[in-house]
């Protein structure tokens, strides 16, 4: 049996910076590779008074202990924490998959400066005229659908494997258009085992709150209905909205009915993901038919490291 | 589905224009504005909770980008030009007839709107006689419901004392901070830091606007750019 933690003098020396949050610094890790995880991988350093005590070994221990099946559909799915690592007995941080880089969108900010942008779905949220003019993608309606069900499907596989995601929202799931699956969440750290506390306390964040106080696969099954209104109905204040409304021009009935049973403050209303799939799904599977078949797999690509500059704090690319 | 008013937070950048102001100052100072832009761009559901303003001031104080959605310009921003003395009157006086009428426009719109975020930005000392500016600042803090949060950031010839008279609130809970230079600095370098403070508390006060929050949160001091420091009301004495 593999252990699930391992001491950060085996991840040996780190790549580039790439991303720094509240809590945490992320580095590439390119001297380190395991069996279990296809592609490279990042650390995830947490800042001190950052590090989310026990708990977090059952999340990564979870993962370890499905089967080869499900935890490959799992690495496609969520950039899940696969190991824990440690210094001197303390938990210093995670290694986790490196986001592929079909996730990132090559553009150029309004300034000129080009930039790579983790697509995360709150792009999916605005204006698409406004998202073209800023240099990010404006999906069609049948690309949006397409994101719906591939997250319905992301949410479905892990609530059969009794966990809660708890904090969906608009910057820990990202998309791409060019290959299945479209969605990926990420921050998986806060992902909590039913039945289990939290590994970091699971909050919600601003418009994202379910009517209920506490999370669980309902408050999920909530925010995902959220999730569908303002991917489908895009445009000013979409990403606050909670009008289901706002979609029904891209909805049929069924669908409608669907979206505001998600929004339910009555948990037992809410549809599954499944059911949200499974519908999707019927939508999609007609006009597919006549569409030309998918474009072959992208050739993989090395992801460049990115680092922030330390005087400009923006990101350059590192050479 | 009950129906929410959307929550606005006015945040408005007063900058000094004043002729001390001129070369690599004033270039940094011009650009903060795309600076803004370009992080709206990269976090652009925050168009949906920030409304941007810059006002510039010299002798006398002009609204140079009117309160707006800045994602929503299609026209360039203005360029910002030197204007002769140092006007503190001025300006206050125009951020406090400028955020009283935005927060009635937005109000009749229909937004909530959260009380206004403010950076101001000099370089040197009023020379408007002091009682001018201090009854300004009176009329623009105390008495004023929509009074602002107001965050005054010195760099160059800035007097630590005046500015930290201009920390508002002073005290309590949501007590506001200065920025200042640190001595040794280039000055420009200095405008480009606080942009990114001023950015960064944008950003982290329009992502965490939630029902009861404060909607002005400003950067933890360990995250601050090198040769800034922060200081409270109370460190200036």
């Amino acid at each position: 049996m593999r252990s699930h933690t391992i001491g950060l003098h085996e991840v040996g020396p780190l790549g580039g910076q790439i991303g720094a949050g509240g809590q945490a610094k992320v580095f590439l890790a390119p001297a380190i590779t395991l069996d279990d995880v296809a592609g490279p991988l990042v650390y995830k350093q947490y800042k001190p008074g950052h590090e989310p005590p026990h708990g977090l070994s059952a999340v990564v221990a979870r993962r370890l202990r499905m089967d080869v099946m499900t935890r490959s559909r799992l690495d496609r799915l969520a950039a899940w924490p696969v190991r824990i690592v440690e210094q001197g007995g303390a938990v210093s941080g995670v290694l986790m998959p490196l986001i592929p880089s079909g996730f990132f969108e090559n553009r150029v900010l309004p300034s000129g400066q080009p930039k790579r942008t983790l697509r995360e779905v709150q792009h999916l949220f605005i204006d698409p005229g406004r998202a073209a003019r800023l240099g990010m993608p404006a999906p069609t309606d049948a690309e949006r659908l397409t994101v719906c069900r591939d997250f319905a499907a992301a949410l479905h596989l892990l609530h059969r494997n009794e966990l809660v995601i708890g904090d969906i929202n608009a910057k820990n799931a990202v998309f791409r258009l060019d290959a299945r699956p479209c969605v990926v969440i990420v921050d998986c750290d806060a992902i909590r085992i039913k039945g289990a506390a939290a590994v970091v306390r699971q909050l919600n964040a601003p418009d994202w709150e379910p009517p209920e106080d506490t999370l669980s696969q309902a408050t999920d099954l909530y925010k995902f209905g959220l999730f569908v209104l303002r991917c489908l109905g895009p445009g000013p204040m979409a990403s606050v909205s909670r009008d289901p409304a706002r979609a029904d021009a891209v909805l049929a009935p069924e669908g409608r009915k669907l979206l505001r049973a998600s929004l339910s403050r009555r948990p037992a209303d809410r549809p599954t993901a499944q059911d949200w799939g499974r519908y999707l799904d019927g939508l999609l599977i007609a006009p597919r038919r006549q569409s030309t078949p998918p474009p072959p797999p992208p050739a993989a690509t090395s992801t460049p490291g990115w680092k922030r500059d330390p005087r400009t704090k923006r990101w350059v690319q590192a050479t | 589905m009950e129906s929410e008013k959307a929550k606005i937070l006015p945040f408005y950048v007063l900058i000094d224009v004043s002729a001390s102001m001129s070369g690599d100052k004033l270039d940094q100072a011009n650009r903060i504005m795309p600076q803004v832009v370009d992080a709206l761009a990269e976090a652009p559901i925050l168009a949906d909770k920030v409304r941007f303003c810059v006002i510039d001031f010299g002798s006398d104080a002009q609204v140079r980008l009117p309160l707006c959605d800045v994602l929503d310009q299609h026209s360039s921003l203005p360029s910002l030009t030197i204007r002769g003395a140092t006007s503190y009157a001025a300006a206050f006086r125009l951020l406090r007839s400028e955020i009283e009428v935005n927060v009635k426009q937005l109000k009749a719109d229909g937004y909530l709107v959260h009380r206004p975020a403010v950076f101001f930005i000099s370089d040197g000392e009023p020379t408007d006689p002091e009682h001018e500016w201090r009854t300004a600042f009176q009329d623009l803090t105390a008495g004023f419901p929509t009074y602002p949060n107001f965050v005054p950031c010195g760099v160059d010839s800035a007097n630590p004392r005046t500015l930290a008279t201009l920390i508002h609130p002073a005290s309590g809970p949501k007590q506001m901070q200065m920025y200042l230079m640190e001595k040794g600095q280039n000055p420009a370098d200095a405008i480009a830091a606080i942009a990114e403070i001023l950015i960064s508390s944008m950003l982290a006060s329009g992502q965490s606007m939630a029902q009861g929050s404060s909607g002005m949160i400003l950067p933890a001091k360990q995250d601050l750019p090198a040769g800034i420091s922060a200081h409270s009301s109370d460190d200036f004495v």
